[in-house]
């Protein structure tokens, strides 16, 4: 049964048992997506705010017309909710100051850093793009999704997601070089 | 203290955000889910939440009936309305539109105001061919 009939379905006979079945069909793709805006230190807050956007799918539900893709309204809901928590919350990863991390690496190269403090370095770098860069960032790279899941759960063309990776990347280079990382 | 990475931008990020755990729903996900649904009651019969709409109208409407009786016992001056008019058909709209979407009210301008400050070109303005 597609999305569409099981919406319907449900808004019929309000059976919780259907509205489950919906919650189980996407609660790995809404979670990835909350995951990718609050980022890799937030995950207790990520699983809350999967949850968060069911409940208030449950309320916008009879609000649905049809004129979208049921997936791609819901990942519409999923992303406004994450970046709203976002914000409000203020999530940010714990601070490592690049002193720390001189001293944490062995010699000058940064590729001897421990995995820890290079995933943490990166991290930090890719906190400071902007939102919709570093949600595609953390999709590909962290989640491993491909330029096709990405563009379906964003709403918007595959030629997009790559062009937003692509400019990801150099806005990483460049925020890398400013603070003395050698990134080639 | 110079840090190399020798590996390609897209290596590096995801070598280095590999070592994050990858969210995985909770084995209770759904059923919290339905727990969270049956705990909150439907917006429309949140009493607290339907009280504050009430009240909040209550105040806005007292407040612009108290505006109107006042500005009523002024002694205005006979070109009032139409500056009234004026304001509320063109300036505030603008005015909104300014504030919201600088940009499209700019194009807007350009694409409106511009054709008739210039001069005539001779053409007609929509050709069909």
């Amino acid at each position: 049964m597609d999305d569409e009939s099981v919406v319907v379905a449900y808004l019929r006979d309000r059976d919780p048992e259907v509205f489950g079945a919906l919650v189980e069909r996407y609660e790995r793709r809404v979670l990835a997506l909350v995951a990718s805006v609050l980022g890799p230190h937030a995950d207790l807050d990520a699983q809350e705010v999967a949850q968060e956007v069911f409940v208030r799918l449950h309320e916008k539900l009879p609000t649905f017309r049809g004129e979208s893709k049921f997936g791609s309204w819901l990942y519409r809901l999923a992303y406004n909710r994450a970046l709203e928590h976002r914000r409000r919350a203020r999530i940010r990863m714990p601070h490592l100051p690049l002193e720390a991390l001189g001293k944490a690496v062995s010699s000058d190269a940064f590729d001897v850093a421990g995995e820890q403090e290079r995933g943490q370095l990166v991290a930090r770098l890719v906190e400071g793009l902007p939102d919709i860069y570093r949600t595609v960032v953390y999709m590909h790279y962290w989640l491993d999704q491909s330029v096709d899941e990405i563009a379906e759960s964003l709403g918007v063309p595959s030629g997009t997601v790559k062009s937003y990776l692509s400019r990801a990347r150099q806005r990483l280079r460049e925020r890398a070089k400013e603070e003395g990382i050698a990134w080639r | 203290m110079a840090i190399v990475v020798d590996d390609p931008t897209e290596e590096v990020l995801r070598r280095s955000l590999a070592g994050f755990p990858r969210p995985r729903p909770s084995p209770g996900f759904v059923a919290a889910v339905q727990r969270r649904i049956a705990e909150r009651p439907p917006a429309e019969s949140r009493p607290r939440l339907r009280a504050g709409r009430v009240l909040l109208g209550v105040y806005w409407l007292a407040a612009g009936l108290a505006c109107v009786h006042l500005l009523r016992t002024l002694d205005w001056p006979s070109w009032t309305p139409s500056v009234l008019w004026a304001l509320a058909l063109a300036v505030v709209p603008l005015g909104y539109v300014a504030f919201l979407w600088p940009d499209r009210l700019g194009g807007w301008l350009l694409l409106y105001v511009r054709p008739l400050l210039a001069e005539p070109t001779g053409r007609a303005a929509l050709e069909v061919k």
